[in-house]
């Protein structure tokens, strides 16, 4: 038999406390984030739909290419200043890598500028964007891209496709 | 070509959180932690399989309808056998679903399916299935088909260990996501519980096999359960997580859990990961190396908290680790949604994508290859931050209550608080590894 006693002030009230909180951060959160749900519907890159019909990766480059001398009017409305590029110069000997920052702060817009030397052959994958860049040995080569808006704020790695080797995150605020 | 060799999974992960919001989360914990213990009830509440409203009786006969448990065994067959059929038969390239299948489909979903609708797993796992079809054929009942008993001290360990070696797939193993490396951890999976099914008939499954138990674990946090009278029962998800049986090994289970989750977040860190990166080891050795002291410091203090719980309440310390295990449940989810909701919303999207066209020769088979990815959920980091702070402190405080009843019930009243106090400052550190890892790492 147990005894009927008063409910205590259990944890009822603080877990309300706890959800109205977590609730409030979350409307916050949604008022602030910047809508760019426009396109958000469909993956731009050819990159990132591979398919054996066309295999071609040589014309990939060009498209940034012909975008980059004139930026469009919309981003220099809505960004009046455009950061400087994000650059990194890296070097890899003997599967060491130096020179690499941990991550790389960037902004939706803004120009990435990785220069890259190895000793041996490998591939440069930026993941996200899905920027690659074949790496013969022992030359300097550079990766030039826009950070664009659509894989959205988020930390990607910038690895070598070969050994998986991490050399630093891409930090897109 | 190259681009189409598979590479990992994701390559994307969360910014880190804001420090305030870690601190709040830190904060929020410690208090309710005391709330919890000053203020919150003085005798046990919570009933495990004893209570629960009984739901209507034809809910419980469609439930163990032999109609309803065929038709789940056959759609678990159907899942693991496309599953197979990718991993073995396609090409190993990026657009292979096989690895998206394993550790974002099943793995991260069961969690939800879990928490839905209960221990999923069971239902639809085909070695169940493969040994029912066997016993039926010898026409023994599969729990007792087996050549012998399963003896008790093995409990959960099986299970922990299994999860083990899926955190290590996962997390350590070189080329994980692709097909061999995939078919060669399901392959001997499969030997492993064949034979334990064969030598100690179904009931290997109920603590062996590390999904089931995962399922079953997550799964008292649903709102349905079973009674002990054998109906099924809504109740409250925290009297559902009491009535979880306990078992030599399960704080292993659930220690796992956190350890692998925490090991993960840390090899985030682009600092850590060069470190295993040129460590003299090799990146492998390196990084097992690292889980496995994750695992372990996580068990430590697990042990260690409970062994002073014992002490300060006169209660044996060996009946310690599995009277508190299931509390740590909770606490583990919040780390597992903390770490892997957007990992789940991205990838299971591309997952749905590719397994429409799994040869990469442009078909369509479920209508959804041409389906794009809505990364827009990537597109509110505040919100990410939030819902991972959140969870990480609901998660606290669900496990902070579970100790709390567990321990009003087990401790002799004027020890209770004495004996509370160890296992709440385990939860608390637990809570603020978790959120330190998400702002620093």
């Amino acid at each position: 038999m147990r005894t009927v006693r008063p409910r205590r002030l259990g944890v009822r009230g603080p877990a309300t406390v706890l959800l109205a909180l977590t609730t409030a951060f979350a409307l916050t959160a949604c008022g602030d984030g910047d809508d760019t749900g426009a396109g958000s519907g469909t993956t731009p890159g050819a990159s990132s739909t591979p398919s054996t019909t066309e295999p071609d990766a040589s014309d990939e480059p060009s498209d940034p290419a012909t975008e980059s001398p004139s930026p469009s009017p919309s981003e220099s409305a809505t960004e009046p200043e455009v950061p400087k590029p994000a650059k990194a110069r890296i070097r890899i000997e003997a599967g060491t890598v130096t020179g690499a920052p941990d991550r790389l702060p960037v902004v939706v817009g803004q120009t990435v500028r990785i220069t890259i030397t190895s000793d041996v052959a490998e591939e440069l994958h930026v993941h996200g964007v899905e920027e690659l860049l074949a790496l013969p040995a022992g030359e300097k080569q550079t990766l030039e891209f826009v950070v664009p808006a659509e894989p959205g704020p988020g930390l990607y790695e910038v690895e070598l496709e070969g050994s998986s080797l991490l050399l630093f995150q891409l930090e897109v605020q | 070509m190259n681009e189409l060799v598979a590479h990992g999974i994701g390559g994307r992960q969360d910014l880190p959180i804001p420090l305030e919001l870690a601190v709040a989360g830190a904060a929020a914990a410690l208090v309710y932690s005391f709330v919890v213990l000053a203020l919150a009830w003085r005798e046990s509440r919570f009933d495990g399989d004893a209570g629960g409203l009984a739901l209507p009786p034809w809910v419980t006969s469609a439930v163990d309808s032999p109609a309803l448990q065929w038709i789940l065994r056959v759609v678990g067959l159907l899942l693991v056998g496309y599953t197979a059929m990718v991993a073995y038969v396609a090409p190993d390239f990026a657009t292979n679903p096989a690895a998206g299948l394993v550790y974002v489909v099943f793995w991260l979903g069961l969690i939800p399916a879990s928490l839905l609708l209960g221990p999923v797993w069971t239902a639809l796992n085909p070695v169940r299935t493969i040994h029912l079809l066997l016993a039926r054929a010898t026409g023994a009942a599969p729990e007792s088909a087996g050549l012998r008993s399963l003896p008790a001290w093995l409990g959960y360990w099986p299970a922990a260990a299994g999860l083990l070696a899926f955190a290590w797939l996962e997390l350590v193993a070189p080329d994980q996501a692709t097909t061999p490396v995939i078919r060669a951890f399901f392959t001997a999976y499969l030997g492993v519980h064949l034979v334990g099914v064969v030598v100690f008939g179904s009931r290997w499954l109920d603590r062996g096999d590390a999904f089931e138990v995962f399922s079953r674990l997550l799964g008292r946090l649903s709102p349905f359960g079973r009674r002990t009278d054998g109906r099924i029962v809504v109740r409250n998800p925290l009297a559902n997580l009491d009535g979880t049986s306990a078992g030599s090994g399960l704080a292993a289970v659930v220690c796992v859990l956190l350890g692998s989750t925490a090991y993960d977040s840390l090899t985030g860190s682009p600092r850590f990961v060069r470190w295993y990166q040129a460590s003299p080891l090799g990146a492998t050795a390196a990084g097992t190396l690292g889980l496995l002291t994750a695992v372990a410091l996580i068990l430590a203090a697990y042990a260690l908290a409970t062994g002073v719980a014992g002490r300060a309440t006169g209660l044996p310390w060996r009946s310690m680790p599995g009277a508190f295990a299931h509390a740590l449940v909770p606490i583990a989810l919040g780390y597992l949604v903390a770490h892997y909701l957007t990992l789940f919303v991205l990838e299971g999207q591309r997952t749905m994508i590719a397994v429409s066209d799994p040869f990469s020769d442009g078909s369509d088979w479920f209508g959804t290859a041409g389906y794009g990815v809505d990364q827009s959920v990537a597109n509110h980091p505040t919100l990410i931050a939030s819902i991972q702070v959140g969870a990480i402190v609901l998660g606290h405080v669900l496990g902070a209550i579970s100790a709390h009843d567990r321990s009003v019930r087990l401790f002799p009243r004027d020890r209770v608080v004495a004996g509370q106090l160890p296992l709440m400052a385990l939860m608390v550190a637990y809570t603020v590894t978790g959120l330190l890892l998400l702002f620093a790492a």
